[in-house]
Formats: structure tokens, sequence, C-alpha cells
């Protein structure tokens, strides 16, 4: 089970193992808030490749994440020995393990390995300040891996580890580089188990996936739009992620907490799903976002 | 970096992305904020290929905006307004900044 809030870099280190073939023969589950998938565009090399879009798999898709789990313990003859599921970020995994274990057919014949949760060093402690979920994430965990090392200097990193010391001081713990496993700085004692600065229960309005189709606007026009859109809303919008067909070839655009990557080029001709955005956040609803941008793009005269 | 797994990313600022070299990107980008921020009776002009943008309200108050990302916050010095996107479409305000 590989679980992480919005950002964490689950889909980075689940291909970079795929490709470095430690999940060979895995047939991998990748589940998604959003009705519109992405992630499975960019898990090529996954020798089975099912997607459970449209909502957690915790709660609004734990129905069909079960069914299919169902469907690949039954098959006659299945070669399949290991499942991964990658969760959605906004899953608590401790929910999945249990809907498992609860399920009379799929009690007997899956085994939970382990549960890894990844945590964004770059972004981690504001996350786990303010969402509880992120917190009920990284106690869930087996397994606790810090990814974007390269990102943060050695104090963030140890500020961070005593926060994670104070939520499941049980879990292992390793650092990545996009997705490939890095040293973590030596811990040397000087800080103490450390409880998150967060504000006690408080918990913001649910986060929500809400979704943008471009419908053949131009790079120009999304990229001024989501400029603006994070400007004006950036602790709003915890996650946009999408993948635009443009002049330059097909981008794959992200956002984490605010900030823009640098867009990744994907290999291949047009896909199903190309051109939608996703949007992961508070403050807007249903098709809100999409009348937001053709509003926009009225006010640029495009 | 892991090169058997990553994908190649674009160079400079990531709106610079999905322009191509020679292409129309740069003047289509300053053509839409032209006419946005006319909105809000502001002018927008770049200062030098790849040195940003000035922003200058009717008065001639300016300021620099290195990336699009950076013209936001000018467009708040200048006017003390946000450009909320999910709010409305930017209101015309003649005399703003003045």
């Amino acid at each position: 089970m590989l679980g992480g809030f919005l950002g964490a870099g689950k889909s980075t280190w689940l291909r970079h193992h795929l490709s470095s073939g430690v999940f060979d023969g895995a047939c991998v589950v990748v589940n998604e808030a959003a009705a519109t998938p992405i992630d499975d565009l960019l898990l090529s090399g996954a020798g089975r490749l099912e997607v459970v879009a449209g909502g957690c798999a915790c709660c609004a898709r734990k129905t069909e994440l079960l069914a299919l789990m169902r469907q690949v313990c039954g098959e006659p003859g299945s070669a399949v020995e290991r499942i991964v599921i990658e969760t959605s970020g906004l899953a608590d995994p401790q929910a999945i393990v249990q809907a498992i274990q609860d399920d009379p057919s799929l009690a007997g014949a899956i085994e939970i390995g382990e549960v890894v949760v990844l945590v964004d060093a770059r972004h981690g402690l504001d996350v786990l300040r303010r969402e509880a979920l992120a917190r009920r994430q990284v106690a869930s965990a087996d397994c606790l891996i810090l990814t974007k090392l390269d990102a943060v200097d050695v104090a963030t990193t140890q500020r961070l580890t005593a926060c994670l010391d104070w939520l499941n001081p049980m879990a292992s713990r390793f650092g990545a580089v996009l997705g490939a496993e890095t040293a973590l700085p030596p811990d040397d004692g000087a800080l103490a188990a450390q409880m998150p600065d967060c504000m006690a229960d408080q918990e913001g309005a649910p986060l929500r996936a809400a979704e943008v189709t471009l419908n053949g606007t131009d790079w120009s026009m999304f990229s001024l739009w989501l400029s603006a859109l994070l400007h004006a809303r950036r602790p709003d919008i915890a996650r946009v992620k999408g993948v635009i067909g443009t002049p330059a070839g097909r981008l794959l655009v992200q956002a984490v907490q605010g900030a823009v990557h640098a867009a990744a080029i994907l290999p291949g001709p047009p896909a199903t799903g190309d051109g939608t955005i996703v949007v992961i956040g508070r403050g807007f609803a249903g098709d809100e976002l999409q009348r937001s941008f053709e509003r926009f793009k009225t006010a640029c005269g495009a | 970096m892991c090169l058997a797994c990553s994908f190649p990313t674009a160079d400079g600022h990531w709106s610079d992305a999905g322009a191509v070299a020679g292409g129309l990107g740069p003047d289509r980008m300053l053509d839409l904020l032209r006419r946005l921020l006319a909105n809000e009776s502001l002018s927008i002009r770049r200062v030098a290929p790849r040195a940003g943008f000035l922003v200058t309200t009717p008065s001639g108050r300016a300021a620099r905006a290195t990336t699009i990302d950076d013209v936001w916050p000018v467009v708040q010095l200048l006017t003390g307004r946000t450009i909320d996107p999910l709010l409305s479409a930017p209101q015309r305000s003649d005399g703003a900044g003045q």
C-alpha cells in the first residue's frame, strides 16, 4: 500500500520502482480522487495496471476497490502474487487496510505486506501542521519515505524528522530523490520528537477534486489563468495535475501547495485525458473552476 | 537523477514550457496580459527580451515583474486589489493606483 498526501511524490516513487523491476509481475492499482485519472499515463512500466478513479478508495470508491481486488484474486490461474495499491492523496491507507481485512473473501486471500507513506520534505511540515488527514496517513505507515530531499536543507529535514518521530516513532524511515533511495541526514539527537505545530483538532473544509477542460485553449492562456489562480488562492489549492498538448509536446503540469514544478515533457501521441486539468483544494465547488477559466479567457479577450 | 524513469523537463520558467523557440508564445502571453490588465487600467510591456515586464498605472507609477507569477503581486501593489479568477472577471476601475 503506497500512500501519502497530495504531491508527496507517490507516482514518481512508483515509476522508479517499476522501472527498476522491484514490482515485476505485480498488479498495480492506481486510485485517484479525480474522475479523470492522470497517474496511469505515468506508469507505463506496470505489467498490469488497474485504475479506480473518481474518489478515494477508503470511502467513495471503497466498493469498487474491493470488487477489483476480488476479481484479481479470483481469476482462474491468476499469476498475480503481489498487488501494489497507490492510494489517492486524500485517502487514509489504514481505512483501506481495514476494508480489505474486513472483507470475508479477501481476508484469506490477501496478506497486507507493508503500508508505505511518502512525505514531501519540502512541504511536509506545513502540510502536517494544517491537515489532520496527512497526520493520519503518517500514523498509519509501517515505512515512511521522505521525498524531494534534494530540495531542502538538513535543518528542515531534521525538523520534519522530529515531527514524524512524534507522530509515528515505530515506522522505518528512508529518504528518496526522484524515487531513488537516498540517505537521510544523520540524526544527531539534537531535536526531540516534536508534535507538529498544528491547530489541535481543527480541520478545514474537506479538500475536493475539480476538473477544468481546456477544449483546445492554448498554453499561454492556460498558464496565465493558473498563475493568477495560484497567487490568489495559494493556501486553498493543494494540488494541480494534468497533461496538456502544446507545440512543444505533451506537457505534464504539476503544482504542489501552490508551487508549480518545471513541466515534464511526456513521450507518445495524445492520449485520453490530455487537456483535462485536475485541481484539488478548497473554496470552489462543482463547475465553478471551469466557469472561472471561461470568464478569465473572456477578460483576456481570448 | 534517475535517467531510467524520469521524464525530461522544460528549461526556464514553467510558463515558458509550452512555447516553441522562435514561436509566438512570448508575444501571445504579452498580448493576453495587456488585455487583462486594461480591465484594471494598467498597461504592461516587456522591459527587454527575457527581462520581464513593466506594469504601469495611468499616473505613471510602475513596477517590474520578472515572470508572470510576479505580475499579480505587482498588480496588487499598484491597485490594492487582487485579480482572483474564482471571484469574477476583473472589474474596470479607472484611476486605480493614482
